[in-house]
Order: C-alpha cells, then sequence, then structure tokens
C-alpha cells in the first residue's frame, strides 16, 4: 500500500512535468499551422466539444482531434500517455453519482452513470485538444500569440512563469523521489513512510522556492521581457486547410 | 591609450537572508579588457562575488559600478546588456522548452531581427557542438551538454564583460576543451570563478583569492599560483 502511494506520486510528477512539453520536432500538418489561426481553431473546437451534452456531437470533435492527431504525426500512445491522469481524474470525481439517488438498476442510477460517462469523454476530448496545441506549438509561441491577440500582458506572464514553475516544481519533487529510492536499502513500513513524506515534503517547498529565485535570478541576468519571436502572419495551404477542417467539424457538430 | 573601468567594487558586503555572509570587504578595479580568476574554497563566496560584480545581487554595503553605472533599479537595463553571465548549475540557467529557444531567447528580448538571430545561434550552436541537440528540452541533456547551451546562449551575444561561474566543473575532457578554446578566444573583460588552478594560466592575467572568512586574501598576479602554503591555508589544495 505505502509502496503504491509512492509510485503514484512518482507516476503523477513526471506525468504533469511532460504534460506541458512538446514534442514538436516532429513535421507534420498542426506543426505548419499559423499559431494564431491554430489557437482560435483549436479553442473553436473546444467550446464546440464541452458546450454539449449529447453524447455524438462531443464524438464528432473528439474524432476531429484523432485526424489531426493522425495527420500530425502525433502517436496515439503518446496522447494516451499524457490524458489518461485527467481522465481517472474526472471519472473519479464524477462517477459517485451513479450510486446516488434512484436506483434504477440493482445499485445503479442509469442516468448519472451516462452521464459520468459522458462528463469523462467531454474532458477526454477537452485535454486531446489541448495537447494536440501543446504537443505541436513551442510554448513562446502560444504566449506570443497570446500577446498578439492583445491579451493583457500581466496575464501572459503568469502565465509563462506558471509554466516555467510547474516544470520546475515537478522535476524537483520527481528527484526528490527518485533520490530516496537510490538511498533506500530496504522496505519501508507505513510510519516511516509518514515521517518521510513529512520531512520531504518541506524540504520539497524549500527547494522548489529556491531553485525558482534562481531561475528568477536567470531571468534576470537574460533578459526578463516577455518577448520572442512569432513568425509574420500568413495565410497559405496549411492555414486554408485547418480552416476548411475547423468549419468541416463544426458544422457536422451542428447538423448531427 | 586610456583603458577604462570595467568594474569597480567599493567596500561591497553581501549578506543573505539567513544572516551567512556571503562576501564582505570587497575593494576592486576591474579594467577593460582585464582576464580575472576568482578562485577559492567551496563556501569562499566566489558565486556571491560574481552576481555582486554582474549586477544581479545589489550589495548590502558599498557599491558596485559597471561602466561607471552603479548597480540599482535604473540602470538594470544599461548593466544588463553589457554583462554576460553563466550560472554554476545550467538547471538553474536553462527554462526555454528546446535548446533553440534557450539561444534565442535573450536576442528576442534585445529585439535583435530574428533572421539575424537564427544565423548566429545557429553559428554557436555547431562551434559548441550542439547543433543536433537544437530541438531537445534542455533539461533531458547530459550535465556537460546542458553547460554548453548556457554557453553559447550569452556568448554569442558577445558580452562586453563575460562571467563564467565554474564553466569546467564536472565536464568531460572533449568538452573540457572545447570551453576552454572559447574562453581563450573570447576577447572582452573576463572574470571567471573556478577552484581548478590549471585552469587559470589557461586565460587569466590576474588571481583573485578568497579566504574563509570570505574575504580578499590575495589580489594580484598568476605567482600565487606557486605559493603552497597559502593555497593549503585557504583551504584550495
Ligand atoms: N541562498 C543562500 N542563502 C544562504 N546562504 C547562502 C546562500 N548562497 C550561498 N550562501 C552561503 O554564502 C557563502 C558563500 O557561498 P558561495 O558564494 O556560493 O561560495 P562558492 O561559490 O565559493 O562556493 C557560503 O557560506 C554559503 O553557504
Ligand atoms: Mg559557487
Amino acid at each position: 500500500m505505502t509502496d503504491l502511494i509512492e509510485k503514484s506520486i512518482k507516476e503523477a510528477s513526471s506525468y504533469f512535468q511532460n504534460f506541458f512539453s512538446q514534442e514538436y520536432f516532429r513535421e507534420g500538418f498542426l506543426q505548419k499551422v499559423d499559431v494564431r489561426i491554430k489557437l482560435i481553431g483549436i479553442f473553436i473546437l473546444l467550446l464546440a466539444s464541452i458546450s454539449t451534452f449529447d453524447f455524438s456531437k462531443t464524438f464528432t470533435i473528439f474524432f476531429s482531434a484523432l485526424v489531426l492527431a493522425k495527420l500530425s504525426n502525433i502517436r496515439i500512445k503518446l496522447l494516451l500517455s499524457r490524458i489518461w491522469l485527467f481522465t481517472l481524474f474526472a471519472f473519479i470525481i464524477v462517477i459517485p453519482r451513479a450510486f446516488m439517488g434512484v436506483k434504477d438498476f440493482y445499485f445503479l442510477n442509469f442516468g448519472e452513470f451516462v452521464y459520468a460517462i459522458i462528463f469523462t469523454f467531454r474532458v477526454v476530448t477537452a485535454i486531446t485538444l489541448l495537447q494536440l496545441l501543446i504537443l505541436t506549438t513551442p510554448f513562446n509561441q502560444i504566449l506570443a500569440a497570446f500577446k498578439s491577440f492583445k491579451i493583457p500582458q500581466q496575464f501572459v506572464f503568469i502565465l509563462g512563469l506558471t509554466y516555467r514553475y510547474i516544470h520546475l516544481m515537478f522535476s524537483e519533487l520527481l528527484r526528490i523521489l527518485v533520490a530516496r529510492e537510490s538511498r533506500r536499502i530496504k522496505k519501508t513500513g507505513f510510519v516511516e513512510v509518514w515521517r518521510f513524506g513529512g520531512k520531504s515534503l518541506g524540504s520539497f517547498f524549500i527547494r522548489t522556492f529556491e531553485k525558482g529565485e534562481k531561475v528568477q535570478l536567470a531571468m534576470n541576468a537574460r533578459g526578463n521581457d516577455i518577448k520572442s519571436y512569432i513568425k509574420p502572419f500568413s495565410f497559405t495551404q496549411s492555414e486554408m486547410l485547418f480552416t476548411i477542417f475547423v468549419l468541416f467539424a463544426l458544422t457536422w457538430w451542428i447538423m448531427i | 591609450m586610456k583603458t577604462d573601468v570595467a568594474i569597480e567594487a567599493k567596500d561591497v558586503e553581501y549578506i543573505y537572508p539567513d544572516g551567512t555572509v556571503g562576501i564582505s570587504d570587497v575593494n576592486l578595479k576591474i579594467l577593460e579588457k582585464e582576464r580575472i580568476a576568482i578562485t577559492g574554497a567551496n563556501g569562499s563566496g566566489k558565486t556571491t562575488l560574481l552576481l555582486l560584480l554582474s549586477g544581479l545581487l545589489k550589495p548590502h554595503k558599498g557599491y558596485v559600478k559597471v561602466f561607471g553605472y552603479e548597480v540599482n533599479r535604473k540602470n538594470t537595463e544599461q548593466i544588463r546588456r553589457s554583462v554576460g553571465i553563466v550560472f554554476q548549475d545550467p538547471d538553474d540557467f536553462l527554462f526555454n522548452p528546446t535548446v533553440r529557444e534557450e539561444l534565442l531567447y535573450t536576442p528576442a528580448q534585445l529585439d535583435m531581427p530574428y533572421e539575424e538571430a537564427i544565423e548566429v545561434a545557429e553559428k554557436y550552436a555547431k562551434i559548441f557542438g550542439i547543433d543536433k541537440l537544437l530541438d531537445k528540452p534542455p533539461l533531458r541533456l547530459s550535465g556537460g551538454e546542458k553547460k554548453k547551451v548556457a554557453l553559447a546562449a550569452v556568448m554569442m551575444l558577445k558580452p562586453k564583460i563575460l562571467i563564467l561561474d565554474e564553466p569546467t566543473a564536472n565536464i568531460d575532457g572533449k568538452t573540457r576543451k572545447r570551453i576552454v578554446e572559447m574562453i581563450e578566444k573570447f576577447d572582452g573583460t573576463l572574470i571567471i570563478a573556478t577552484h581548478e588552478l590549471d585552469l587559470i594560466p589557461k586565460f587569466a592575467n590576474r588571481v583573485i583569492l578568497l579566504g574563509m572568512d570570505r574575504k580578499m586574501a590575495v589580489n594580484g598576479d598568476l605567482s600565487i599560483l606557486d605559493d603552497k602554503k597559502l593555497l593549503e591555508e585557504v583551504g584550495i589544495v
């Protein structure tokens, strides 16, 4: 049991550490689309996927996302590895409803059960779309695009900082856990894990804090504005195809 | 020819929030194009001194001036443009998602045109032998590779003053050679903290030795490298 807890923390931290990192060096369709167009398109699909409780409508968007993933050479396995935890969270949060209220199938409230499934599926779709963006776009470009949409500087700045700190936090957590494991000789009992948990939580916060300070110092040394290069806006074939794709998915979503 | 003072430190002291004295009693004039080694045992205050000289920390006592500009909020940008510093631990220094973005980070802050920036970045990536790594996240590189990325990111901008904190610590022989070559070629004002004594004659013409009391013990020429007794006293050998 205690091993399981530790293992899960480790899994979770490597999960979150990876969640925001991109692998956009793969060539593909979405990689070619101008970041501004891509952002708008994905945002529209995202809205469409979560503003309905009709399974087939959400499925339309999910299917479109899969097609986009395929066209952009994103492996399904990679996508799965990045959405499973959120999916699990979402499911765990809503599934209790299925066992409450009127039971119409032994112990199950069937209506609520279907709701839970659809809710989870909406989360899967939304996260998949988000991952399409993250996997195919350098994060700095996303920030630059936000800036060019005239989203307030402060917001973009905080987003950038958060991105860096999240990375930092989880890589730090992972490092502590791995370091501990490498120095552990025998299996530990629950009390010890508990005690260590408290201690390592403390050192985790101190380390993250100090690391954060140093990164702040590095940002001071290397320039602390949120300027980054963004390609001049162009509307070529890729942007055209992407726009048509989004419009097509949207039309389908409205009609069915 | 008149040589300008690049950095001047007067009665400088820095104390960390927990009360630890980082460094104290620093009086120092560094001329333009001078090449200085700062050495001393672990914890003698090398890193703290570098951060002060680069204008990133503000001293609690005394002052630091960079090209005549005193380190304060008003002069920050002026100072940042002339000083390039590479930290000891590249993990603290690299925070962009890929090596390419790492190299383009500061040029973007300086409003350098993209074409120019990418050209210089690619040139320096080649020189440092990291051109195959441009699309990788820095956090997945080896220690030596990270170090080279950090150095390339700063040296590609040809700062007037280059400050390096232990540039060759924990680095294999081949990488070390390449880094030393780059350091030798650099022709601006150079300040390097190191406790590797064999590195010092390769680039420096002046040595500042920090003692265990976190004060300057010696500020002079390379002859102190032969003073075994002194070096032992301050804990380097
Ligand atoms: N962030 C910090 N908080 C408190 N003390 C620090 C901090 N950084 C360094 N020190 C202390 O300041 C002294 C000088 O450290 P440093 O400049 O890192 O030395 P060096 O680089 O020569 O190893 C040491 O005693 C060290 O423990
Ligand atoms: Mg140091």
